[in-house]
């Protein structure tokens, strides 16, 4: 390597430092700007470091040094001008330029050197402002309030564009003449420029910079234009922007209207449902309301006993029968199903209406309806008692199956369905099973259940009437909360004992088992059914499924009233089968006469056959 | 007649040329359609083509440049202008616009070509040697590939222009060979970004060299230096 680029190396090592910018603590001088106007010249500027109240050209002298044709010169070669840019400056005219050629330039100061810059004349390009500002006016809108100008300028008379030299690339501004802020245009190659959009009324200035194209820095601004445009014409038309506020006003009010009115017709069913809830109307299949209302008691009498007919007839029924029988040899769902199926399609079939009942006129649509069926509806005309017949029995099979199953589980522990299956079981049937009561311990012990149907006395504090509140989109049907706090346990937790005390009371052909002795059954063995809960929130409620429990989900404790003897049993129907007294249609069953000891005296229901037998 | 002959010719030239001027991407641009065997383009097509070229390439090299320099060269203190050596130095090319104005355009034309020539094979190998430096960003390698195919272009253009200029005379092949592939392959983290930086520094000269030659020969033979 050559001495010299070695030396060189260290030097400018050394003052790279100082090239960056790093801030001049000691008042040396150094280097403030290297420019070519027109790449054909450069100089460079310096700063004093110290004040001197004399000038001393000796002290502070400039040495270049440049690489030509690979080889470095030997020596730094003193600044050939110290004048002609300036005080403080050093001007390379042409001969001393070469582009594309690096040069190093070093200050010393009393023969040290303070400050050293290396760079090639192309990249310190920094064109001379355009001269010879003028503009012409293009036109004036037909408003008479803007205009638009057309500015020229001539390039910098030392850049040589026209022999292609260097290339010029220019930026103009202009600006109000009482505002602060230019507004700037993009740059164009040509020497003019349109500027649109002025105002008439206005005065404006005008200025110009230049750059080398590929370049990033611009040169000078050029001295500024002013520009006064001719005065407005007196006719030209007030374009003041006003906020429309008129007219945002009547659109804002009609507006909302619109949307009141929107909302007014939109929510009417609902402000009608609030204002106005459907009045439950009496209703019984085949039966004309007005007939109930207007008390013709022969009609009524005689339509009823067709639906009396209905009872016996499902009651009979062979498809009951089969639901009893369980099936061992196809435990799975699907005869499930289908023996379910079948019965819910003869409920559908037989009661279409009663139970299918959707968004018609009668009343049972409340029946329905889970949010107003929360009243009791004591011995009212609400839904058809008749309808809810089946359910009851359908329910007893269910129930005969849970507490068989449980029996089961009881009796042979290498089962695995305890009572805490019965909620998964539930959330299950919400789901796909069209059973109210999915079981699932049911498929497991479904066999071993079979053998243990004929023991239907377990079944104990049932209420056979309860009013259906839903019917799930599955088929299943969801029973309001009833006799919840009697029913609240189920009755296959019972202790074997307990039931087997119970059991004698119950007649075996009796459809209905009164809540008094259920409540025997309960108050036997409430603790053993309190040990056997493990998730007492579904257990407590109703072995069928009302909408509270599909609502409410495990939040409720397992220590809810479990004393059902303390409360009285409430019917939440009373069977429709004889009409005594004009005045309704309502049995009331205490006044019936109870000449067996069959009958339990505190039972306020009778089955079909038993009344049948009580009258003649 | 000749006289709207040769407006309409003159015309249909300036809708040429604005179209050519006005057009940013250079690829969109067609000179002959393709399969034209016999297709003459004037001169001043090419010329103001290879200016487009040029300047785009030289847009292009200082953005590398710039872009290299900002992600790498950052308080490493490359101290290259000082001694910055590009190998194509050797070659003798006017170094002021005195020394571009009094050359004939041939041997300009011929100066011009050299350059190009020599800066294919580093073009080729910086691509490739980008690629492995370690995070490079985007902006640099889409560039170098860029530079590269434009490169190539303009030479053929240059190589068209040279041939309309003084057909039948053919220089050799002279271009100055770069040897500093090995330089960019160094294992040394510090070497091997310096190389780039000096290669990236002496193409942004190389380009502006070009592409300030061209202008200055399309003015002095399209425009009959009034530009």
């Amino acid at each position: 390597m050559d001495l010299w680029q070695l030396l060189l190396t260290l030097a400018v090592a050394g003052s790279s430092s100082a090239f960056s910018g790093s801030e001049d603590s000691s008042g040396k001088p150094k280097f403030t700007k290297c420019r070519s106007p027109e790449l054909e010249t450069f100089s460079c500027h310096w700063t004093d470091g110290v004040r001197r109240g004399f000038k001393s050209p000796g002290s502070t002298q400039l040495f270049y040094i440049r690489r030509s044709t690979q080889e470095w010169t030997q020596e730094w070669k003193e600044c050939p001008d110290y004048v002609s840019a300036g005080e403080n400056s050093c001007y390379f005219n042409s001969s001393y330029t070469s582009i594309w050629i690096p040069y190093c330039i070093k200050l010393t100061s009393n023969g040290g050197t303070v400050d050293q810059k290396c760079f090639s004349v192309e990249e310190i390009v920094q064109p001379d402002p355009p001269i010879g500002l003028n503009w012409t006016l293009l036109n004036i809108s037909l408003t008479g309030i803007h205009a638009d100008i057309q500015v020229r300028w001539e390039p910098p008379p030392n850049a040589d564009v026209q022999k292609g030299w260097i290339v010029l690339e220019y930026e103009l501004q202009y600006k109000e003449v009482n505002e602060s802020q230019w507004k700037t245009m993009d740059p164009v190659l040509s020497t003019s420029v349109p500027v649109y959009s002025l105002r008439l009324d206005k005065e404006y200035e005008v200025r110009v910079r230049s750059r080398q194209r590929n370049s990033e820095k611009y040169g000078e601004f050029s001295e500024v234009l002013y520009v006064t445009l001719p005065q407005m014409s007196p006719f030209a038309c007030e374009e003041d922007f006003q906020f429309p506020w008129f007219l945002i006003t009547i659109f804002g009010i009609f507006g909302l209207t619109m949307i009141l009115f929107l909302f007014i017709f939109s929510k009417q069913q609902r402000i009608k449902m609030l204002i106005l809830p459907p009045v439950p109307v009496p209703k019984i299949k085949g039966i004309d309301p007005d007939l109930l209302k207007e008390g013709k008691l022969e009609e009524v009498n005689t339509i009823l006993a067709i639906h009396d007919n209905y009872k016996p007839e499902f009651y009979n029924d062979d498809s009951w029968v089969e639901f009893i029988e369980l099936d061992i040899d196809d435990p799975d769902e699907k005869t499930e199903g289908s023996d379910t199926d079948r019965l819910l399609s003869n409920d559908h079939e037989k009661s279409l209406n009663i139970l299918g009942a959707k968004d018609d006129d009668s009343g049972r649509t409340s029946c329905y309806e889970p949010d107003i069926l929360e009243t009791d509806f004591n011995a009212s005309d609400m839904c058809d008692g008749t309808s809810e017949v089946a359910q009851p029995q359908r329910l007893k099979g269910e129930v005969d199956l849970l507490c068989l199953d449980q029996k089961n589980q009881n009796n042979s522990p290498s089962t695995d369905a305890t009572p805490t299956t019965q909620q998964p079981s539930v959330i299950l049937a919400k789901e796909n099973k069209p059973r109210p009561l999915l079981i699932s311990g049911t498929e497991s012990t479904h066999q071993a259940a079979h053998t243990q149907l004929s023991n239907p006395s377990s079944l104990a504090n049932i209420d056979f009437y309860a009013q259906v509140s839903d019917i799930t989109p599955a088929g299943s049907v969801v029973l309001s909360p009833g006799q919840k706090n009697k029913a609240g346990i189920s009755p296959c937790d019972m202790h074997p004992e307990a039931v087997s005390l119970c059991q004698a009371n119950f007649i075996m052909d009796n459809a209905y088992f009164c809540e008094a002795d259920a409540k025997k059954c309960i108050a036997v063995a409430p603790h053993v059914e309190a040990e056997s809960r493990v998730e007492p929130s579904f257990n407590q409620e109703d072995i069928y499924i009302t909408t509270e429990s599909l609502t409410t989900t495990a939040g409720q404790s397992g220590t809810a009233e479990r004393a059902p003897s303390s409360e009285m049993p409430v019917p939440d129907y009373t069977s429709i089968h004889i009409v005594q007294s004009p005045q309704g249609l309502v049995l009331n069953a205490t006044a019936l006469p109870l000449p067996d000891k069959e009958f339990l005296s505190s039972c306020g229901y009778v089955s079909t056959d038993q009344l049948n037998k009580i009258m003649p | 007649d000749n006289n709207e002959g040769r407006t309409g010719s003159l015309l249909f030239l300036l809708l040429l040329l604005s179209d050519l001027l006005l057009c940013k991407s250079v690829a969109s641009l067609p000179i002959c359609p393709s399969g034209a065997v016999n297709c003459q383009v004037s001169l001043r097509d090419l010329f103001d083509r290879a200016v487009i070229l040029s300047h785009y390439i030289h847009n292009l090299s200082s953005e590398m440049f710039n872009e290299f320099d900002k992600r790498y060269a950052q308080g490493r203190g490359f101290i290259t202008k000082a001694i910055n050596s590009c190998h194509t130095s050797s070659l003798s090319t006017p170094e002021d616009k005195e020394q571009a104005q009094q050359i004939h355009h041939e041997d300009l034309l011929n100066v011009i070509l050299r350059v190009l020539r020599s800066w294919n094979d580093p073009l080729y190998h910086l691509v490739t040697e980008v690629r492995g430096l370690h995070e490079a960003p985007d902006a640099i390698l889409s560039r170098a590939i860029e530079i590269e195919e434009q490169n190539r272009r303009l030479l053929e253009g240059m190589e068209k222009i040279v041939h309309q200029v003084h057909p039948g005379v053919r220089e050799n092949e002279v271009y100055s060979v770069w040897s500093g592939l090995p330089s960019l392959q160094m294992a040394d983290e510090d070497s091997r970004l310096f190389a780039f930086y000096n290669l990236l520094h002496c193409l942004r000269r190389d380009s502006h060299k070009i592409d300030s030659y061209l202008k200055l020969l399309k003015c002095r033979i399209v425009y009959d230096s009034n530009c």
